[in-house]
């Protein structure tokens, strides 16, 4: 996030990846009792950490159960640095929720953590908080601002359902996370009144909260008048059959895979369309694009070769034929999986 | 007036109120007052004063506070109490006292709010000595402008005693935090469906034996809502009171068994499929449980290889029958091994073209996480079945899992100290 990573973040690494959670909690402990601010742990020592544990996983080092484990260590330790002083000086009530879908709470409770100790009192409302919910809390409870987090951008659709709850309430938002990308564009594509890149920049635009109201009131998105989004939302389960029976004629590897591979496949193209169906929501073919090298990257590291995305991508384009921004971004999408793997 | 469309956004009663104060002006008055009345003795009032006005009409602030029915101005007690007079009348010249404690000079009129009968509420307006006065048009747009407030004070006021009702309700019926068990891991995973206002038939109770163990309940009272809800809430406190007579899982069901059916009667009688047992963490680190069930799904065991096994127990489900019998099963579990007890939430919920979740596919999950902490597994359920669901909708979904704690790692030389 922000300055240079903590020397002890090698130590903690390895803590993690043994799931040695009494130890990882001592190390920290006595960080904190030799002088390191709360904020050095949670900024310079548990978020460069969990970086690293993401990227382990995406090169195949670690399995996904391994990941969580990592993951959930990290969050205690995030809540006992919370332990440690909690000021609540200020008087605007902070709520923050991951959107519904979006279980991952560690960037969420790190914010959450961060700002409790720059004086708000903060209220976490966890993993997958579906807008309904958020709708309800907000008839009772009168927050300065809902914080809004995704990790990945196939929950932007989500996201935007808890901003327009917080807007009908009349509440400011304020969305971050990985999932809303490198800049405030697609925050603002879905109405909400600021976006932060990190929890430091988050707690910046806090101090002259809010900000001025949006021109467009949370009223973009006019590109969902074509239906394009959703057309490709209802077709998904009927996609995805159709790309299955695709790979198993013409992707050799797919004929020798167990039920449990087979399974495995079918996530992955749902995942595909389902980045797909976010590019084309926000109408943005680099979230496409960006997703399929990624997703180029991780098959690599697992030994899947990449021309069975190119044969699925190739499908959808035939299939998805006569939707000229569908047809933009699943274009993006191979010419990204070219400058990948160019055969 | 643009009014009407802002007073029906929301159910919050302070939002809709400082709405309603702060709208009439200034267009329509200089000074704005709403006051309502909370309870049998207690009032609050909001007030928007242009005189106020420091950096532009769009910071003008409105005021809010809370008042005794004693000390209002009154005059206002006098329009409060008079719940047959005319909805909106005009004031004179003179110096009318708000809640606040200011004073206005100049033209104004009062309206009651429909509704009085709930709940009596009066907005006042004021313009000052050199604005034109009110003229019938002026009164007649107050007493309707004073309509939708009161509709809108109205309805925030009986949703928020309905909300208060449901979430003392739900209070209730929620599962009380677990208590810490030495050389036991234990997590929940409890979502209740959607609809309903999340209240769950699922019942999950853990709570300390008396000789340093723990009671588990998993149940599932048939149907969806707040009936299952309520029934669930007798089951559980029924299960409070009884285990202070005996810790012996199929005594406590027998005994809950006959209590369902005499509680019932004729058709009323609550099935719930249920499972109740009771954790012992030995010298070295097992732990034995010992698990007692009605007719409920098999809970899964863990191994440390990863190897899941279904503990088929067997017995009736409750209330179905005053003779029922119920089974009992005993697993040693040892340091690092787990056992998840669940409800039928998980492996019904309907994903792509109706399949269902199923066994087998928390059995392979399960497979996969033998050595994650109690938490990580529960998360892990509650995640892979809402990801699963083709429709937002889904019945109620409670997990317990419980892992024997593995033995401390020997601290590494060399490691951090």
């Amino acid at each position: 996030m922000t300055s240079t990573a903590h020397p002890e973040c090698p130590v903690l690494l390895d803590l993690l990846l043994a799931a040695d959670e009494p130890a990882a909690l001592r190390l920290t402990g006595r960080l904190l009792a030799s002088g390191a601010t709360p904020e050095d742990v949670l900024l310079r020592l548990i978020a460069p950490v969990q970086a690293r544990i993401g990227e382990l996983w995406a090169d195949d080092s670690l399995s996904a159960a391994d990941e969580h484990v990592a993951s959930y260590i990290s969050e205690r330790i995030v809540l006992s640095c919370a332990g440690t002083q909690r000021p609540a000086e200020r008087s605007e009530r902070l709520v923050i929720a991951c959107a519904d879908g979006e279980w991952h709470t560690l960037p969420s409770r790190l914010l959450a953590e961060y700002l409790r100790l720059r004086g708000y009192p903060v209220t976490f409302l966890g993993a997958s908080v579906p807008a309904a919910h958020l709708t309800s809390y907000l008839q009772k409870h009168e927050p300065a601002a809902v914080l809004v987090s995704v990790s990945l951008p196939v929950r932007l659709p989500s996201a935007r359902r808890s901003v327009l709850a917080a807007r009908h309430a009349g509440v400011p938002v304020l969305v971050g996370g990985r999932g809303f990308g490198r800049t405030d564009r697609w925050a603002h594509r879905l109405g909400a009144d600021a976006w932060a890149a990190d929890a430091v920049s988050a707690a910046a635009i806090l101090e002259t909260w809010p900000p001025p109201a949006a021109p467009d009131g949370g009223s973009a998105l006019g590109n969902l008048a074509d239906e394009e989004y959703a057309r490709l939302v209802t077709e998904t389960p009927g996609l995805v059959l159709t790309a299955l029976s695709v790979l198993e004629r013409w992707f050799p590897p797919m004929r020798g895979y167990t039920g449990r591979q087979r399974e495995a496949t079918a996530d992955d193209l749902n995942h595909i369309a389902a980045f797909l169906a976010a590019a084309v929501y926000v109408d943005d073919e680099s979230l496409f694009a960006d997703f399929v090298s990624w997703l180029a990257g991780i098959l690599a590291a697992r030994k899947v070769p990449a021309a069975g995305v190119d044969l699925v991508l190739e499908h959808l384009q035939k299939t998805l034929d006569g939707r000229p921004r569908t047809a933009r971004i699943l274009t993006a999408g191979r010419t990204a999986l070219q400058a990948h793997s160019p055969s | 007036m643009a009014a009407y469309r802002v007073l029906g956004q929301s159910l919050n009663l302070q939002r809709n109120a400082r709405a309603a104060a702060g709208l009439p002006v200034p267009a329509l008055a200089g000074v704005a007052a709403l006051i309502v009345t909370l309870g049998p003795r207690r009032l609050r009032w909001w007030i928007r004063d242009s005189h106020t006005a420091v950096d532009g009409p769009e910071r003008m602030p409105v005021r809010s506070g809370d008042t005794a029915p004693d000390d209002l101005p009154d005059w206002i007690r006098v329009v409060l109490a008079d719940t047959d007079g005319p909805w909106v009348r005009s004031l004179s010249l003179d110096g009318w006292a708000l809640p606040d404690g200011g004073k206005n000079h100049g033209h104004g009129a009062v309206v009651r709010l429909p509704c009085d009968h709930f709940r009596p509420g009066v907005l006042v307006l004021f313009r000052d000595q050199d604005r034109p006065p009110f003229t019938d048009a002026d009164l007649s747009l107050a007493a309707r402008y004073g309509q939708a407030v009161g509709r809108a004070v109205t309805a925030a006021l009986l949703y928020r005693d309905q909300v208060r009702v449901a979430d003392a309700l739900r209070t209730a019926l929620r599962p009380t935090p677990m208590p810490e068990v030495a050389g036991l891991d234990l997590a929940t995973a409890y979502r209740p469906s959607l609809e309903a206002m999340q209240m769950s038939g699922d019942i999950m109770h853990v709570e300390l034996l008396a000789d340093d163990g723990a009671l588990c309940v998993v149940g599932d009272v048939c149907g969806k809502g707040i009936d299952a809800a309520v029934a669930g809430g007798r089951l559980r406190q029924s299960l409070r009171i009884l285990r202070r007579v005996t810790e012996e899982p199929l005594e406590i069901l027998t005994v809950l068994n006959d209590a369902a059916i005499d509680l019932g009667g004729e058709a009323s009688t609550q099935f719930s499929t249920i499972v109740v047992g009771s954790a012992r963490v030995t010298r070295d680190g097992s732990v034995l449980l010992r698990l007692a069930a009605g007719g409920h799904l098999p809970p899964l065991v863990v191994r440390r290889s990863g190897e899941v096994e279904a503990v088929r127990i067997g017995g009736m489900m409750l209330g179905a029958d005053r003779a029922a019998r119920f089974a009992e099963a005993v697993i040693w579990l040892q340091p690092g091994e787990t056992c998840v007890v669940y409800t039928d939430g998980v492996t019904e919920a309907r994903g792509p073209a109706g399949a269902m979740f199923g066994q087998d596919r928390l059995i392979a999950l399960l497979s996969g996480y033998a050595a994650a902490p109690a938490a990580v597994v529960a998360e892990r359920i509650e995640q892979s079945v809402v990801d699963w669901l083709a429709e937002p909708d889904h019945d109620d979904i409670a997990v317990l899992v419980l892992r024997a704690r593995p033995a401390p790692v020997p601290e590494a030389s060399g490691g951090p100290a």
